[in-house]
């Protein structure tokens, strides 16, 4: 794998939120273009404080994030996505008293000025998840576990994001609803949707990986291919609770 | 009869202007989470803006329109806004960092902001009282024997259309559905591509614009002084307190509740007793329903 097959090229990166106190020390990862890299680790490891700094809301103190061969230099979380980024948060990543629709066109903001297209893309959005379709005039707060996360999920999509970063897609859900997320974002990369995922449930989210990073203590602690990830997958797990 | 048909059509004026303010209030709070404490005095700047423009800018214009003060209160409304703006950019938004202990001392700046416009205003036109023109006759309405005061009619009237107009961005618009979002939920606004410090800014623009317009709508009615905020800004609290914190339905159906209160009261008991009707209203909200009329009990989390 060249470096030319990055979408997304983080080098050195350094992240926290108190003064003197790094969560993060020094993070070094790729997330090649049109595959699902998967960052698994123990509770507090900064997973999801990496993908903050990635898509902007907090800033590296040290290192760079590269996007599409560009260094992002502010954070300015919209900027970012402009230029092809989506960031789908474990909680509150919707809003509960707009509709379904109303949140999807939210979500369409960057085309508000585009009608004809953000009606397409809305189009494309409810054949892809009927579950949305039926239910587009309900507000999101009707929804179930399962279906609020396809809607943070589709609320995203709806702009064509080139790199979709997603923190725990599965959390809280019943088994049964986590494999219909998973099959979900499986499908993203023939979409031509790069996906950067954090998750707890690495049984699951390793599986559907073509790339896998540990992280623990502040640094990358191991990095392979999903498929050695699961053959090893116990001798993983005593690892990251070693480290826990 | 007479007495109650005046009372209640004077209600529905007074309840339009009212719901400005706390609609003014209850923006801002929904939108950046803070209570802005200088409310009355943009209230204040904007009845003087248009003092100035009815009285001193549009006669040396020569302008002589047929509804200058409509025209006015807009643009005192628009120079209120482009005041907000810079005073949020310049004064608010660096402090204005949610989950940070900064985020507190942004409330504390609006404090300190209502006291230097007020200080601001004295030195400028000093502690005097100003009124401006009526806008209208008084209206008679020969069949019912009821005589309405003719500016209260035009600038309640007024206000119901700035109200109609704001419910219109909010709920036909892109930028309102943005507002919306923001309000429920600001990571999922930034998340959809927002700029939520262009938004906050706007949001402080609009809310202090509703609240200048209130206050030169208001301007025959209640003169105009530098401390005439202190009593618009106990009055949009009060609504915003009735009708639920954050909610802009609660904000209009309260501001009409409290002004039926208020002049029902002064009609039919004792018209000195006015602003008390409003208290004991509202200590009766807090007693009996705390969370307001279309509020949560819970905070938000």
């Amino acid at each position: 794998m060249s470096t030319a097959d990055a979408l997304l090229n983080v080098a050195g990166l350094g992240v926290g939120y108190v003064p003197g106190i790094d969560i993060l020390r020094n993070i070094d990862l790729r997330a090649e273009r049109g595959k699902v890299t998967t960052i698994i680790g123990p509770n507090g490891a900064g997973k999801s404080t990496l993908l903050r700094c990635i898509f902007g809301l907090l800033p590296a103190r040290r290192g760079t994030v590269e996007f599409a061969g560009s260094i992002m230099e502010a954070t300015a979380p919209d900027r970012r996505k402009l230029d092809g980024m989506a960031y789908v948060p474990q909680h509150h990543s919707t809003c509960p008293q707009l509709t379904i629709e109303e949140n999807l066109r939210l979500g369409g903001w960057l085309l508000r000025r585009r009608k004809p297209e953000m009606q397409a893309r809305l189009d494309e959005i409810y054949e892809r998840f009927p579950v949305l379709a039926e239910r587009r005039r309900i507000k999101a707060t009707q929804l179930s576990g399962g279906q609020l996360r396809t809607l943070a999920v589709a609320k995203e999509l709806i702009v064509q994001p080139r790199l979709m970063l997603l923190d725990e897609p599965s959390v809280g859900m019943s088994p049964k609803v986590a494999q219909e997320v998973y099959a979900m974002l499986a499908a993203l990369p023939s979409q031509g949707v790069t996906v950067l995922l954090v998750d707890q449930n690495i049984t699951d989210a390793v599986a559907m990986s073509d790339s896998v990073y540990l992280i623990a203590e502040g640094g990358v602690q191991r990095h392979g291919t999903g498929r050695w990830f699961t053959e090893n997958i116990s001798d993983v797990i005593r690892e990251m609770l070693q480290g826990a | 009869m007479q007495l109650l048909l005046q009372s209640l059509t004077l209600a529905l004026l007074n309840g339009a202007i009212y719901a400005l303010m706390a609609m003014g209030i209850t923006f801002i709070a929904s939108i950046m989470r803070i209570i802005n404490w200088s409310t009355g005095e943009f209230y204040m700047v904007g009845s003087f803006a248009h003092l100035a423009l009815l009285t001193v800018i549009f006669p040396a214009l020569g302008l002589t329109l047929p509804m200058a003060w409509l025209l006015s209160a807009l643009l005192a409304m628009g120079l209120v806004f482009v005041l907000g703006m810079v005073v949020q950019r310049t004064l608010i938004a660096p402090m204005h960092r949610p989950g940070t202990q900064a985020f507190e001392y942004a409330t504390i700046m609006t404090v300190a902001l209502s006291v230097l416009l007020q200080n601001g205003a004295i030195m400028i036109a000093g502690p005097n009282q100003y009124s401006v023109p009526d806008y209208m006759r008084p209206i008679l309405l020969e069949d019912l024997e009821i005589v309405l005061n003719g500016s209260r009619v035009a600038s309640g009237l007024a206000a119901l259309a700035i109200i109609l107009l704001f419910y219109v961005l909010l709920y036909r618009t892109s930028l309102g559905l943005a507002f919306r979002g923001i309000a429920q939920n600001r990571l999922a606004a930034e998340t959809a591509g927002l700029n939520l410090k262009t938004m906050d800014m706007l949001a402080f623009g609009i809310g202090t614009g509703l609240c200048a317009v209130a206050g030169a709508l208001l301007a025959p009615v209640f003169l105009v002084h530098p401390l005439n905020g202190a009593a618009a800004t106990m009055k949009g609290f009060e609504i915003i307190v009735i009708g639920g914190i954050g909610s802009l339905g609660g904000a209009v159906v309260a501001a009409f509740g409290l002004a039926l209160v208020e002049g029902l009261g002064a009609t039919f008991y004792r018209a000195e007793l006015q602003q008390l009707y409003g208290f004991v209203f509202l200590i009766g909200f807090l007693v009996f329903r705390p969370q307001g009329l279309f509020g949560h009990r819970e905070r938000r989390v």
